[in-house]
């Protein structure tokens, strides 16, 4: 199947999201193609799932800020953009042989498994930690909680993914976070500062790699999925 | 809900097989697909939907998604059960995880069919 890939500029939010919205679209509306897209967010925003509850966000700091607010496509909890790489793809349901987000989503921490590999670190599903925590507990923030096909690197959260789904597409959404500005995270969305610290690329790495290198090894990692 | 008493879209949406307003609903297999539901979008109540659009969003742990109407019809109101406890749709979609009412103005259902037939249509899709 057809690959195409789109590398973009720092974008402000609304406009990552509508060029998402125009991709998961265009897979939706029949056409036979897989469509990545690796990006970054200028200025930082606050993103919410489709659906989520508001209630948890701390508007009066939202305000304070000025922050930049955007509801995503996908699934999933609140994710302060800042300092990090994003990448979405829509493809047809035809390329997945079991649809089910389970199997997608396994699918894609194999795959982001691989990413993080080559960056010498080895990261595991959170599905796989040999802990008793209860995973799949809904949080306000996306890094909060852990869901089963989260990658985590010592066991912190550094990554999740979420989907949108339509009658022919799959969209999916992750995140790399490079840097994390985890306090305010947390004071965004009322998450106790107590909770676990998620991970980030700086951290796990003590030096971070210039971002055309992750976007190169990202869209490796996404290409050699999507063409073997 | 005896599953002889509904039909099936191919995309896995079930609505009631008669009378004129009539339960719509997601098949298991669907919800078993997506994962436990989390959030239920809103419904508008008195809408006129045309066979293949969009009647609600719902949200799985890790997937959002649209409902699509199985039948022309107007939205005659979601189930208010869902709203409270939205695992009702994965839990038990063929009972009380039922979705919203439908008002049917559409007597062409020769797009819907039984379950053995979408089980066939969506393991061969």
């Amino acid at each position: 199947m057809k690959l195409e890939i789109l590398q973009d500029p720092s974008l402000p939010g609304h406009v990552n999201m509508e060029k998402d919205r125009l991709h998961f679209e265009r897979v939706e509306g029949g056409e036979e193609v897989i469509l990545l897209r690796l990006y970054t967010w200028e200025p930082r925003c606050l993103s919410l799932g489709a659906l989520q509850d508001e209630s948890g966000v701390n508007w009066d700091l939202v305000q304070r800020l000025g922050l930049d607010t955007v509801r995503r496509l996908t699934g999933g909890g609140a994710i302060l953009h800042e300092n990090e790489l994003t990448y979405s793809w829509a493809a047809p349901r035809s390329f997945f042989p079991d649809v089910s987000v389970d199997a997608v989503l396994r699918w894609s921490t194999h795959v982001l498994t691989g990413f993080y590999q080559s960056l010498g670190l080895a990261a595991l599903p959170a599905s796989r930690l040999e802990r008793d925590e209860p995973l799949g507990s809904r949080t306000t923030a996306c890094y909060a909680g852990k869901e089963p096909w989260d990658l985590t690197i010592g066991g912190r959260k550094i990554g999740g993914n979420a989907q949108r789904r339509g009658r022919r597409a799959i969209f999916q959404h992750g995140s790399i976070p490079l840097l994390l500005d985890w306090e305010l995270v947390c004071q965004l969305t009322h998450t106790p500062t107590d909770t676990e610290r998620p991970l980030c690329l700086f951290e796990a790495l003590r030096v971070l790699p210039p971002l055309i290198d992750l976007e190169r090894l990202l869209e490796e990692a996404w290409r050699r999925a999507f063409e073997s | 809900m005896d599953k002889k008493n509904i039909r099936f879209t191919l995309n896995g949406e079930w609505v009631e097989a008669s009378g004129q307003v009539r339960k719509v609903g997601l098949s298991a297999q669907n919800a078993r697909e997506l994962g436990e539901v989390t959030y239920v979008g809103e419904v508008c109540s008195g809408k006129a939907v045309r066979r293949g659009e969009p009647l609600m969003s719902l949200e799985a742990s890790k997937a959002a998604f649209d409902v699509y109407a199985p039948l022309d019809g107007t939205i005659r109101g979601c189930n208010p059960k869902i709203l409270a406890d939205p695992g009702l749709i994965t839990r038990d979609p063929y009972g009380e995880g039922w979705l919203l009412e439908l008002e049917i103005s559409d007597v062409d259902e020769s797009q819907l069919m039984e379950e053995e037939a979408y089980l066939q249509g969506k393991s061969s899709s």
